[in-house]
């Protein structure tokens, strides 16, 4: 399964100055859909006595945190690691997840959380899915396995709905952000693994990837500009007054802030 | 193919916008995908089409052309009764790679993610996703796809120069919808559907849209939120009625969850629920701690409390010091107000931008 | 489900597993349990029973003990069941059988260094514009704790009681963004490696700032750092709670209280300053300095009920029937008292807690001591 590595949201700030994303104090954390799917990856080994790796693209401070996979009770841990996939957009991240995890042998299914709290674009799991050539789940509340069909049955959640969905296997699926309790892992086994674990590190050579393929020159997209969002500044701004006046101030406030966005 | 030579862009024409449907009438996100796309195919002198993929596409059809769509692609198949990702990407991606759209508008919604992500690298291009605004630079004819990145701390433009279609997705209700005209005319063109050489690898069993009971306050993107401060159950509702008009989740403290006047279940705080809204708005919440750090995922905190003092006010973005009794009605009458000034289907503002 | 006893945890929570075998099922210790007052099938006798034979005992009753001590001082053999309790809690963690609210603040004292899931950058904030010191060294520390360091309510006490060691001119410092927290509640919760590490980084850092003297804000944090610190190396430390500290600081006259307070004030004993501690009478002294008319609860010193809030409790969602804290803020009201005082941010969170649930806000305050000293001292602090 697929974990991302990502700075500690609550300490990240943004230098309207500088324009440039703060992430000094924040330490780095598994993503926290990442943990869901690693806890559905962990469920299925329980059930079915299946072996759990993680994969993860990053730089080499991840290796520790590829370490908190095998204190959960994953069995081994890759990480794609390499200059070149600096400045990746989603299409090379998961061209290089693919291939690793075709290099390891493949899966019968590949978990992944929804989507990132860094960037959010939640399109890796389907991109990688197309370049696995596997079949595709997304946005999953729950599901369980078939195994003597290879097949799975499972529910995705929809925009005021859901849909209950059979895939076969092998099949990527993305499960949302809390639709379970990760396990708990006691500190000191934690501390072991951190010690111990040594994940297996992958560059673009290992991979068999062009350097054209990957990083900038391999991304279609990429950041022309960043500002910081009008909400993200917490400046009090206090109301006080007679209470029509307040209310009216309030309503107005929160519109400049976006918070009506979505709302009829 | 799609990494494409700046001399060759020009043959790339064309925003496409991919439909979303419930079987008979279109999802209110394609119509405002329609809105945006029929704004940015008119800067870039350009037009813009829709793509229909349904069981019965006839008024799904005619909807399209209502809401701007200059030109609809229609394939009917069974296959397309409900959403797949296989049947929807093996169909468009020969019909994209033969009409060239320079722009392709899918929704931010959790199909359209599902089948953007597939696409994109079926077509080796790139995504804007989650768009909050789509500007257009009418000399590259280069789209510029803001979004929210960080929880929301950041605004990051994005921009997809040598791979076309660039492929936007766009969050619902970031965009509104043109009035209906449904006097227009325009090109229907069938697309086949070939026939499939393998079996589908995934079936929809079954979808269902009644209301799944309430939602889990832990997805809730809107909070009002009720304290001690409240004063009693009458102003409870009170405050129901502004979370049904804010299309909110209502949500309490551990003191109001005692007293039974909201369901524990929709507690946040320590030993309760964690939420991430965009919005949170208290009132009579004083603000421990064991409450607020159920709210550290919140975008903007707003709060009103008579104690200046309040902790909440520590943390509140916009802190309003009043009388809850007397500050609440009046806010629930401001909401209404301004709800009746901007009825859905009406002409609408401009798109909002960032 | 069989609850045995870890090894691990045995050792470093100094269970003396042989002695448990001294237990003789009295059940002096469930008489005086206020958690068996209230929920049927809680006894730490049975605890104690079923550690002792090895034999099936609910792990989730595990979570409900608050750590007390009520039971250690009962106990006629000597025993120490929290300490058992937390032993065989370490357990419950590896089975997975933990509460939602208590998984959440274990993960986050490992990954933030406190419980409440804040940014650890953000800890010495509760300082600013107070100008004391927060790096170099200096012959006295305050160690402010996770409670008071990130929760508003206790900002107020914290500052007034720095403002306070600043008037009577005694040279001090905070540990600002090196302090962590002190892993007492960890350790309670079974937690035996997480606290050894917030310890050992603790006790770096309070070597480092050579003080001589560590001035806890929480009995929680003083209980860690006096009980359990020195097997871990901290050394040559004298380790006191504030109200120690004010008192000493009134008897040489570093300190005066001119304001008297002259309100009718029923002082709290929090379990791990008065019971676990020993330590009664300074906050009193410190109290009748501020011309406090002191109350006496019913039940005080030895006997005071716990709040609810310590082993875990506060991270645990107790149902309103069973709450400590609700029967105390009532007994302190019925006794005709103004001002409920205490001297522990975690019972002070617990009681305002509880005064918004009965109703008594506006009849009843909730003070801890260093608030009412400052304001007899004439010190304030803006927030």
């Amino acid at each position: 399964m697929c974990v991302k590595v990502v700075p500690d949201p609550s300490e990240i700030t943004f230098d309207p100055q500088t324009k440039t994303v703060n992430r000094r104090n924040a330490r780095n954390i598994l993503n926290a859909a990442d943990l869901n799917a690693l806890e559905w990856a962990l469920k299925v080994k329980a059930l079915t006595g299946a072996t759990v790796w993680t994969f993860s693209m990053g730089p080499p401070f991840a290796a520790q945190n590829l370490a908190d996979t095998i204190a959960m009770g994953a069995d081994d841990a890759f990480l794609v690691s390499d200059r070149a996939l600096a400045e990746s957009d989603t299409l090379p991240t998961s061209l290089a997840l693919a291939k690793a995890i075709e290099k390891a042998g493949g899966a019968d299914l590949v978990l992944c959380g929804d989507e990132t709290s860094d960037s959010a674009t939640g399109q890796v799991p389907a991109s990688l899915a197309e370049h696995l050539n596997y079949a595709q789940l997304t946005f999953v509340r729950d599901f369980a396995l078939e195994p003597e069909k290879r097949a799975l049955r499972a529910t995705r959640e929809l925009e005021g709905g859901q849909a209950v969905v059979e895939s076969e296997l092998p099949c990527v699926v993305s499960v949302l952000s809390g639709s379970n309790r990760p396990r708990y892992t006691l500190f000191a086994t934690r501390q072991g693994a951190r010690r111990s674990f040594k994940p297996k590190v992958w560059g673009i050579a290992d991979l068999g990837l062009a350097r054209e393929l990957v990083g900038a020159a391999g991304s279609p997209t990429r950041v022309s500009a960043v500002t910081a969002a009008p909400s993200a500044k917490r400046e009090s701004l206090r109301i006080k007054g007679p209470p029509r006046e307040a209310a009216r101030k309030l309503v107005e406030a929160l519109e400049a802030r976006g918070a009506f966005e979505g709302v009829r | 193919m799609p990494r494409v030579a700046p001399e060759s862009r020009g043959e790339w024409r064309g925003v496409l916008v991919v439909a979303e449907h419930t079987g008979k009438a279109l999802r209110p996100i394609t119509r405002e995908l329609l809105s945006k796309g029929h704004d940015l195919a008119e800067r870039l002198g350009t037009t813009l089409s829709c793509a229909v993929l349904a069981q019965d596409p006839g008024p799904l059809v005619k909807e399209a052309i209502a809401f701007g769509a200059d030109r609809v692609f229609c394939a009917q198949s069974p296959l397309f009764e409900h959403y797949n990702t296989e049947p929807y990407t093996d169909l468009l991606a020969p019909l994209i790679l033969k009409e060239r759209p320079e722009a392709l508008l899918v929704g931010g919604t959790r199909n359209g993610r599902d089948l953007a992500g597939r696409l994109a690298v079926r077509l080796k291009t790139g995504i804007g996703a989650d768009s909050t605004d789509i500007r257009v630079n009418t000399d590259t004819r280069n789209l510029e796809m803001v979004k929210p990145a960080f929880g929301g701390l950041i605004l990051a433009a994005i921009v997809c120069e040598n791979h076309r279609p660039q492929i936007a997705t766009a969050r619902p209700n970031v965009f509104s919808p043109l009035p209906p005209d449904w006097k227009r005319m325009a090109e229907v063109v069938r697309v086949e559907v070939p026939e499939r050489t393998s079996r589908l690898r995934t079936r929809v069993v079954r979808e269902s849209f009644e209301a799944q009971g309430r939602a889990r306050i832990e997805d809730a993107k809107v909070v009002v939120c009720v304290g001690r401060g409240i004063g009693s159950v009458e102003r409870v509702e009170t405050a129901a009625e502004l979370a049904r008009h804010l299309t909110a989740t209502l949500a309490s403290t551990r003191p109001v969850a005692d007293l039974g006047w909201v369901p524990h279940s929709q507690m946040i705080g320590q030993t309760g629920a964690f939420v991430r809204p965009s919005v949170y708005i208290a009132f009579g919440v004083s603000g421990q701690v064991a409450h607020t750090v159920g709210l550290s995922g919140t975008r903007t905190i707003a709060a009103v409390n008579k104690d200046p003092k309040a902790p909440i006010f520590s943390m509140a973005d916009i802190a309003v010091e009043g009388d809850v009794s007397e500050i609440l009605p009046a806010f629930l009458d401001e909401v209404k107000r301004r709800s009746k000034a901007a009825p859905p289907g009406a002409p609408p503002e401009a798109p909002r931008s960032g | 489900m069989t609850v045995k006893l870890d090894d691990e945890a045995v050792e470093a929570l100094r269970v003396d597993v042989p002695s448990l075998q001294a237990c003789y099922q009295c059940g002096d210790c469930t008489a005086v349990c206020p958690w068996a007052a209230r929920v049927p099938g809680f006894s730490p006798r049975r605890v104690m029973r079923a550690l002792q034979v090895g034999s099936g005992y609910l792990e989730a009753e595990l979570w409900r003990c608050t750590a007390c001590a009520a039971c250690t001082v009962a106990c006629p053999r000597g025993l120490n069941p929290p300490s058992v309790i937390a032993a065989a809690r370490r357990r419950a963690l590896l089975a997975q059988n933990l509460p939602a609210g208590v998984q959440r603040a274990l993960e986050s004292m490992a990954d933030r260094g406190n419980p409440f899931g804040t940014g650890a950058s953000s800890r010495g904030r509760w300082a600013e514009g107070l100008g004391v010191l927060d790096h170099g060294q200096f012959p006295v520390l305050l160690f402010a704790g996770c409670t008071a360091s990130f929760d508003p309510r206790a900002h107020g006490a914290l500052r007034t009681l720095a403002r306070a060691l600043q008037v009577s001119k005694t040279k001090f410092g905070l540990l600002g963004r090196r302090e962590t927290c002190c892993g007492n509640e960890a350790l309670a919760m079974g937690e035996v490696g997480l606290f050894e590490e917030l310890a050992r980084e603790n006790i770096r850092a309070i070597e480092e700032s050579g003080a001589t003297t560590v001035v806890a804000a929480s009995p929680h944090c003083y209980n860690a750092l006096k009980n359990e610190y020195p097997r871990l190396g901290l050394a040559g430390v004298e380790v006191l709670h504030y109200t120690e500290m004010l008192a000493r600081l009134l008897s040489e006259h570093k300190l005066a209280t001119p304001g008297k307070i002259a309100r009718r004030v029923a002082y709290h004993d929090p379990c791990y300053l008065g019971r676990v501690n020993r330590v009664f009478d300074a906050p009193r002294a410190v109290l009748e300095g501020a011309g406090a008319k002191l109350i006496e609860l019913e039940s005080n010193r030895d006997g005071a009920v716990c709040c609810g809030g310590g082993g875990g409790g506060a991270f645990r969602e107790v149902p309103l029937s069973e709450r400590l804290s609700v029967a105390r803020v009532k007994e302190a009201a019925d006794a005709g008292a103004e001002v409920l005082a205490t001297a522990c941010p975690v019972c002070v969170q617990m009681f305002e807690d509880a005064l918004a649930v009965t109703g008594l806000q506006g009849t009843l305050e909730v003070r801890d001591t260093s608030e009412l000293v400052s304001r007899a001292m004439g010190v304030t602090v803006r927030h």
